[in-house]
Order: structure tokens, then sequence, then C-alpha cells
């Protein structure tokens, strides 16, 4: 006997019960103390069991399974296929915030009934739809909840059929009278914890058989989609950015590596360059500044004169000179999402720098690693040109009274440096 | 969107232009004359003449040398092309003749004897052109009794020269010529041939310096 009556509960918990049998098992339910201490120890035992298996990774057989019980129990025919993807990071999150959720609920509403003056008269069929509440947690909409408390107990079996073709039972007729409070506290409890309160109501009010014909809700596939999907996660998701930030200056300060063409000198080696920027934002993403820097620039060297197997020798050469330069520049942040939020930076530029000028474009990233702090990298093409005299120029300036003048000279006036920076910008 | 298609528009624009346009090339090495012709006297251009202002112990004057072409009459070893020059001095009227042999690959000064039976001559200019390259040869200098042997080392090429009158040279060549008693430095524009040199030889016929200062 004891061992029948468990095989029915558990059969109840696992929705295999006919409607018919589960009605007969609630009813004994509420008559027996004994039949609901057992029934009380399933349920427990049930809980525990899913607690211990939310911690757990879940392996998509056991998901797959689990949509088709859930699709069983739904009577859908159909399922669109499972193409979420949980993460264990997910499932504890999820977990915890169940936890959360059902701890703060199982505080607030037993001290809610405890307060209430008024004893709770709540139909059977209010039970029902409680128990099964209970079984499928956070599934039910509160529209849902709502009408099934204010339902018929007539003819239940028609009203939720009906309910499972329309898929709302909200045509059903409405009751008057003290059910009106039923509805009114069943609201309430409805976002309570449902265990506390099944265990409250199975234990204090008595189940008539002339209500005991009772359905189990339907599950609605659609909800039970809509609370997953919001685990689905993939660093290809855009997420909402919360970059937005009242800060309208920035500094930075980086340092750079790269070539120069043409070249004449070694490649420049890293932290060889430093820059200093200050940037104000015109919009969130558009901002202007002043870059002071200390570069290394190939550049006309001095002329310098000998005299050299009867003539007089004019030389010059190119050099790689370590200089300041100002630059003013705009800057262009495009926000986007990769695992993180991150910036694109566009940039076009120009200033001066000793006896020449120079024009930049830049693009590189930004990413965030706190609310002020970002990292930055970027890659610049710069045209220096040189002011320096042409060969020509130098040659013709030249005086020659007496003796030739050679001159042995590059005229190389116009250099495209090659750089990448990286370094620390303050958002302030 | 925009400002991306507009950047990548401009980065694309610098990168494909950068290496010529916006950016001066770089300096290539220079490629090795293979004709030695371009950087020699104009000898077969008959009637070309050349003033050099010469100076010397002995005082400065002007030099005229004038093409006379292939010296038909004339033999060589080895059958090479000999051409002829007149040197005429304004100052004395002093008129002589003066000898040159050249070919694709070299060309030297063989004096003022003839071109017959010469093999005393001067190693001016020899194949390939380029900077550090050098040749060796012996010179008597019109003597049969005193032999020198000289080092010819190109040091510069593609420099500019500017003379006295203002006139610029591009692309000339610097050759010097050392031995153990003496020193002689020449300098050959592209197209136009000999156009400066000096020497610390006394008995060297184009004097301690001559300079060209005008063609006709």
């Amino acid at each position: 006997m004891s061992n029948g009556l468990e095989n029915t509960i558990i059969a109840y918990f696992d929705g295999e019960l006919s409607d018919a049998d589960s009605a007969e098992l609630l009813h004994l339910t509420s008559v027996s103390p004994e039949i609901r201490t057992l029934f009380r120890e399933h349920e427990m035992l049930r809980d525990l069991a899913q607690e211990s298996t939310r911690s757990a990774m879940v392996s998509p057989e056991v998901e797959s399974s689990l949509f088709s019980r859930i699709e069983a129990l739904a009577k859908n025919p159909v399922r669109e296929k499972a193409t979420l993807v949980f993460s264990r990071r997910t499932a504890v999150l999820g977990a915890l915030a169940l936890i959360l959720i059902s701890g703060s609920l199982g505080y607030v509403i037993p001290k809610f009934f405890s307060d209430g003056s008024q004893k709770l008269a709540v139909s059977s069929q209010a039970k029902e739809n409680m128990l099964q509440a209970a079984i499928t947690p956070n599934i039910i909409s509160s529209q849902q909840t709502e009408n099934f408390g204010t339902k018929n107990i007539s003819n239940p079996i028609s009203a939720l059929s009906s309910s499972k073709h329309s898929g709302s039972i909200s045509e059903a007729p409405r009751t008057q009278g003290p059910l009106e409070k039923e509805h009114d506290a069943f609201t309430v409890i409805n976002n309570a914890n449902m265990p506390d309160v099944l265990e409250h109501i199975v234990s204090e009010t008595p189940i008539t058989k002339s209500n005991t014909k009772i359905q189990p809700t339907v599950l609605r596939f659609a909800d039970i989609k809509s609370e997953i999907e919001r685990e689905k996660y993939s660093p290809f998701d855009r997420k909402e950015q919360h970059l937005e930030s009242r800060s309208l200056f920035e500094a930075s300060l980086q340092t750079s590596s790269g070539f120069t063409y043409p070249a004449d000198a070694a490649p420049i080696k890293p932290f060889a360059e430093q820059r200093l920027s200050i940037a104000y934002h015109i919009t969130e993403n558009d901002l202007i500044g002043f870059r002071l820097g200390s570069g290394l620039y190939q550049q006309l060297g001095n002329v310098t004169r000998t005299f050299d197997n009867g003539a007089e020798l004019l030389s010059r050469s190119i050099e790689t000179k370590r200089s300041f330069s100002e630059e003013l520049y705009f800057s262009h942040l495009a926000p986007i999402f990769f695992a993180g939020n991150l910036l694109l930076e566009f940039s076009v530029g120009g200033g001066f720098i000793p006896n020449g000028f120079t024009l930049d474009v830049e693009a590189g990233i930004r990413i965030p690693f706190s609310e002020s702090f970002m990292f930055g990298a970027a890659f610049a093409l710069s045209r220096v040109h040189s002011n320096a005299l042409s060969s020509s120029a130098v040659l013709v300036s030249e005086n020659s009274n007496s003796k030739p003048v050679m001159l042995d000279a590059v005229d190389i006036h116009n250099t495209l440096n090659g750089r990448l920076h990286y370094g620390i910008i303050y958002r302030f | 969107m925009k400002i991306f298609i507009a950047f990548f528009i401009l980065l694309g624009a610098i990168s494909a232009v950068g290496c010529n346009a916006i950016v001066d090339p770089s300096p290539q090495t220079m490629q090795p004359v293979t004709h030695i012709e371009d950087y020699y006297l104009p000898l077969k251009s008959v009637g070309t003449s050349y003033a050099y202002c010469r100076k010397s112990s002995y005082g400065a004057d002007t030099v005229w040398m004038t093409m006379h072409g292939n010296d038909a009459s004339g033999l060589m070893l080895g059958n090479q092309a000999c051409y002829a020059t007149d040197m005429s001095s304004q100052a004395n009227q002093y008129l002589n003749n003066y000898y040159y042999a050249m070919n694709d690959s070299e060309a030297f000064t063989l004096g003022k004897v003839s071109c017959g039976n010469h093999d005393k001559y001067w190693l001016d200019l020899k194949t390939p052109l380029m900077v550090g390259q050098t040749w060796k040869f012996k010179n008597a200098n019109g003597s049969y009794y005193i032999e020198s042997f000289y080092t010819a080392k190109v040091s510069r090429r593609g420099v500019q020269m500017k003379m006295p009158d203002g006139k610029i040279y591009d692309d000339v060549a610097e050759v010097i010529y050392t031995s153990k008693s003496d020193s002689t430095v020449k300098w050959f524009a592209r197209g136009v041939g000999l156009i400066y040199s000096t020497s610390t030889n006394p008995d060297f016929d184009f004097g301690d310096e001559m300079r060209l200062v005008g063609q006709k």
C-alpha cells in the first residue's frame, strides 16, 4: 500500500499521473495526515534533488530530455529545436538568483499571512492551481493564475480544456461572492513562495469531494522558452552598453614603436617615443584634442663643409632626430561588443615639428577596464614634411668664387612614419 | 558607418600613394656605368671645342681642345680606336696634337706623341664606374726613364658640382689617381666629360689645376 502510494506520488510529481488520479491523490493528501506527511517528504526530496542538480553542468542529453518532457506535459506535438547555450556560470547564477528570490519570498509571504487578520478561504480550484504552481515555479504568469483562481469550479475540466485550445482561460465566467476574496488573495500568493503557501493551505483548508475534479495547469512552452532564452550567451551577442559618461575630458599617455619610409636607420624600437594627449569630448563618441609628443623623425641634417681633393665639399644626410611635436587631432569612437565592451577609434590630426609638419591618420581600439581607465592601442600613419632647403637650393645659394663646390647630399623631404601607439587613457 | 568608410578610403589612399607621391623616393643605389663614353670627352664629335682654364707654376692660361674625331692614321696596340685633338693656348698660340683612346669599357689619355705604338698611357676611366671601383696603370709621363704606378679609385658618383662661374653640373664622378710621389684628381660630368682636375705632379700636362670654362 505504502509503496503503491509512493509510486503514485512520484508519478504525480513526474507528471505521469492522469487527471483523475491526480485529483484523487490530492484529495487523499488533504484528508489523511499520514499521506500528507508522505507527500511532503517526497516533495522535499524532489526539491533537494533539484537543488543538487542546479549546480551541476547540464548535459545536452539531459537538456533534450527535459524539453521532451516539458513538451509532453504541454501536449505540444511540435517543438522548436533547442539551440540555446547554457554555461556553467549561467546555471550557477540562475540558481543563485532563484535561491535569493525564493529566500526572499519565503521570508515575506509567511509574514504576510501571519499578519493578515482574515483567514484565507481559497477554493479548492485555487489550491489545485497553487499545487501546480509549486511544481512549476516561475512559469505561470500572473494573468493565467489570476484567471485560474476565478474559474467556475462546477466544470473545471471543460474550462481547462478550453484554455488548452485558446492558450488563455480568461474567457471563463467569473463566479461572484467569496471567490472574489480568494482571487485577491491568490493574486498576491502567486508572487509568493509557492511551497510554503501550499503547505499552509493544505494543512489548514479541507478539500471537499465536490471540488476534487481538478486538472493540472497547462504549461505554456512559450513561457518556458522566454525564460530560458535569457540564459543564452554568446561572445558575439551585442549586449546593452553602459558607456555613457559624464566625464568630458580625457588624458592619455602612450608610447610607440614603428618604422619610417624611406628609412636609413634602424626601426624605431619599443618605448622609443612618448606622447601625452588631452582631449575634450564634443559628444560621447567624438573628441578633439591636443597632443604633445617626443618622437624620432628622420629629417635632413645640417650642411657640413670640408675641403676635399682640391674642391670644397658640402655634405648633408638624412638623420634620425628626436623632436617634440605639437598636434591637434579629432577622434571618433565607435562602440562595439566582442566578449566585452570595446571602442574602435579613428583619428585624423596634424601638427608641427621643428622645421616641418606632420599629417596623421590613425585607427585603434580601446579596452575599458574601469569606469575611468582604458587601455588604448592604435596604428598611425604620419606624413612628415621637412622644410629644409633642397639640394639645388643649397648649391645655388653657395658662393663659389674661386673653387668649384661639390654637394654630396640626399634630398628627402617627405617621409612616412608608421607607428603602433599603446598606453593608458584616463577619462575625467 | 560613413566615418568608417571615409577613414578607410583615406587610409587606403595614403597607403597606395604613400610610397610615391606623398613620400619622396628612397635614394637608390647608383647603377654601375657600363658605357664609359657617357662620362668622357666627346671625342667622336668632330669640331666640338672645350675651353679650359689652366693654372700651373708658370701662370694661368686658357687652353682650347678641339675634337678631330677618329685618327685614321693612328695605330695602336690591339687596334684600338684613337682620337685626336689639338690643344692650343691663347697665351702663346702653341698648338699641339693630343691623343686619346676610348671604347665602351675604357677611356685613356695617350698624350701628345701619337697613337702609334704608345703603351704609356693614363687610364682615365674604366667600367664598371661605381663608387669604390679601382684600377691600376703605369705611366711614364713622356719619359722613357721614369715610370710611375698609379692606382685610380672612384671616390664619388652622382654628386653635384658648382663651378666658379655658377654653372652646375649634375651627376659628377670623382676619380682619384695616386702614386708614390703625387696625386691627381679628375671630375667627369655625365654627358660632358672632364670638367675639373687638380694635380700635385709638376710635370702634369694639365697643370696644377684645369677647369672647364666654356664649350662651343
